[in-house]
């Protein structure tokens, strides 16, 4: 009876702990986006985003405050649409704000940061933000100042 | 050759057969409290060690040469993102699988082959049990049960593993390496459960394998011996292909 009593009590913590374990992976652990309460999403176009991806940050003063979720080509423009995650509903964003592509480091991975502007009213979800500021592509860069070379 | 081919037909038909009467006996099936919990503290309880140390080591290991690599491009920021995905997608419920195969695969398997040989089976037939309902349904379910438990674990000693050695032996800052883990692309949803998905798979796996030998064994001691054998042997395997299996389908 004794030995019965002592597995029970084995089998009670070998599931206590798995579902310890459990809730410590979660919470260690990020959660995906559409799982976050009452995040936001915003919209903005550029002419270019070479080298965004999904799931690439998008930054405010360097913080991290949303990713970016769905790139596609607007066939009329042939410019890109990027739908941003903002995580934080109280985080709202002046209507007059800039958006533009960095890239972190040199060669590092590109990122999108937010510049707030002044303005009073805010964007709600779905909005678009309106000023953009294109990727920096690193060959355009060396062509330009080539010609610029051969010029002189 | 042909012979060859034959014999593999014919086991696998055996298997079919097996899992066949398995799934037709599931409602003789009675939950007896006092079995599973035996079951599962022999499975559960007792794989408990074995699955923290390998964790411990597999973690160590691995942000042991992640880190070499990371800091060659200075990147280590990166650190516990690439060992998070590494261990939650395939290493530990891959070896997970793999050690719980050697050490229940082989456990259920000489354990049902003996009963096969004393004749034990046959007396519960004899006394109108139903031995697929009474002896394996309990076995089959406890590994089903255990299995995912086990890679919970192993990923949480794994991960602390990893960040003792970045933190403790290399001297990271623990911020560097616990923020991006949690504001990453490492996502419970997706990364975490995945693995814990496979793992209920290769316990099924594992499970049906074992016990299909048991319940074939051959006569003599040597059959005994041959079951185990082939139970670690065809459920190790078995686990390191359908891992890449699961992984085709689930990404």
């Amino acid at each position: 009876m004794l030995k019965k009593r002592w597995m029970d009590l084995g089998v009670g913590s070998f599931f206590i702990l798995g579902l310890a374990v459990f809730f410590f992976l979660s919470a260690v652990t990020g959660e995906s986006s559409g799982e976050r309460s009452g995040a936001y999403q915003l919209k903005a176009r550029f002419d270019d985003v070479s080298g965004l991806v999904n799931r690439s940050v998008v930054r405010i003063s360097g913080v991290t405050v949303g990713q970016v979720n769905d790139i596609v080509i607007v066939p009329e423009t042939y410019s890109a649409m990027v739908t941003l995650t903002i995580y934080d509903p109280r985080l709202r964003i002046p209507a007059d704000s800039t958006i533009g592509v960095y890239t972190e480091g040199v060669l590092g991975s590109k990122y999108l940061s937010i510049m707030p502007g002044f303005s009073d009213t805010f964007l709600e979800k779905d909005d678009e933000i309106l000023r953009t500021n294109s990727a920096v592509v690193l060959e355009n860069l060396f062509s330009k100042l080539l010609l610029f070379i051969g010029d002189k | 050759m042909g012979h060859c081919m034959f014999n593999v037909m014919i086991v696998f038909q055996d298997f079919v057969r097996f899992v066949g009467r398995l799934i037709l006996s599931l409602h003789f099936f009675r939950l007896l409290p006092m079995q599973m919990t035996s079951q599962l503290y022999t499975m559960g309880v007792g794989s408990l060690i074995l699955i923290v140390i390998s964790g411990l080591f597999i973690g160590l290991v691995f942000a042991f040469q992640m880190y070499i690599v990371l800091n060659g491009f200075g990147s280590l920021a990166q650190l516990s993102q690439v060992v998070a995905f590494g261990l939650f997608r395939e290493l530990s419920p891959v070896v997970t699988g793999l050690l719980i195969a050697g050490r229940i695969g082989s456990t259920v398997a000489a354990e049902l082959g003996q009963m096969k040989q004393a004749e034990q089976i046959d007396s519960l037939l004899m006394w109108g049990i139903n031995p697929y309902a009474y002896l394996m349904w309990p076995r089959l379910l406890s590994l089903v049960v255990v299995t995912p438990i086990l890679v919970f674990i192993f990923d949480a000693v794994s991960i602390y593993a990893a960040c003792f050695y970045a933190v403790i032996i290399k001297g990271m800052e623990s911020q560097i390496f616990w923020t991006p883990l949690l504001f990453g692309n490492v996502f419970f949803q997706v990364d975490v459960l995945y693995g814990i998905y496979k793992a209920i798979f290769f316990g099924c796996f594992i499970g049906l394998m074992s016990l299909y030998q048991g319940a074939f064994v051959e006569r003599g001691s040597s059959g005994i011996a041959k079951a185990s054998t082939q139970a670690v042997v065809l459920s190790s395997v078995g686990v390191l292909m359908l891992d890449y299996i699961l992984s085709q389908i689930f990404y």
